[in-house]
């Protein structure tokens, strides 16, 4: 199940397409290694300063440090047993491409194996300063 | 509130500054949106006249120039107040269209720029009624 904490609007400016294909992405990821156990996945967005931080919790298979080390790394497969053929273990790679992009940053964050995990991204508001079309 | 008619064909365009003025400058102006020039004559015939128009010169089928062209050409419009919007590597049309517009602003823009250049230009209009 899904559970959106998000309170209220907040506004950042960014290509929609891959806006969708970072949520996507982190979402596959979320309900992958929860095993569909039916277990919830926690979506949060909170303001801190010039900055939308997102959370997207999962109480899955969660990771270790090393695991949680090399994530964003390309053809990286946080469960290699798992012999997916539709995963190119390039999905988290890029989702990291995206947010940097757009002068964020997106870590992770694991108490461990079977503790759950955590995919944290930070997006600037659009604010009164923000440059808003092509040159 | 004042009414502030934006043509531009780009729809993100529209809804980032339609929602940068709701966000920051609430009650502050009401934001007509039109697609492309027919869009914007197309409302204007309806009478809905606004006190400025935030005019893209960079459209197809019918460019901000003919718009312009167009509006000064007719009794009813032609005292609407313009803004051209250009692209910052297109030269010809920055110092064209502060020439013949109230101003022209370059892009990419900032929203309080936005909000102090159409200030100023409806606070001259205001002086010389």
């Amino acid at each position: 199940m899904i559970k959106n904490n998000v309170i209220g609007k907040k506004f950042v400016l960014a290509d929609k397409l891959r806006l969708e294909e970072l949520i996507n992405n982190i979402f596959e990821n979320s309900v992958k290694y929860s095993n569909n156990n039916n277990t919830d996945i926690t979506i949060d967005a909170q303001k801190e300063k010039d900055y939308v931080k997102v959370s997207i919790k999962d109480q899955g298979i969660g990771m270790t440090k090393n695991q949680v080390k090399h994530v964003f790394e390309e053809f990286y497969k946080v469960d290699s047993s798992r012999h997916d053929s539709d995963s190119t273990g390039l999905g988290m790679t890029i989702c990291k491409r995206i947010i940097e992009r757009l002068d964020g940053k997106i870590w992770v964050e694991s108490q461990g194996l079977g503790k759950g995990t955590t995919i944290f991204f930070t997006i600037p508001l659009y604010s009164k300063d923000t440059k808003i079309g092509k040159k | 509130m004042k009414k502030i008619m934006l043509v531009d064909d780009e729809q993100d365009q529209i809804f980032s500054i339609k929602t940068g003025f709701v966000e920051f400058y609430p009650n502050h102006y009401e934001i007509i949106p039109a697609e492309n020039g027919k869009k914007c004559f197309e409302i204007l015939e309806k009478n809905v006249i606004p006190d400025l128009i935030l005019l893209d010169i960079m459209m197809p089928e019918m460019s901000g120039w003919e718009v312009f062209d167009k509006l000064r050409a007719n009794e009813k419009w032609k005292n609407i107040p313009v803004i051209f919007l250009t692209a910052r590597s297109d030269g010809l049309a920055t110092s064209a269209g502060s020439m013949i517009a109230d101003d022209y602003i370059e892009k990419p823009i900032e929203i309080n720029e936005l909000k102090t250049r159409i200030d100023n230009v409806l606070n001259k209009v205001k002086k010389k009624k």
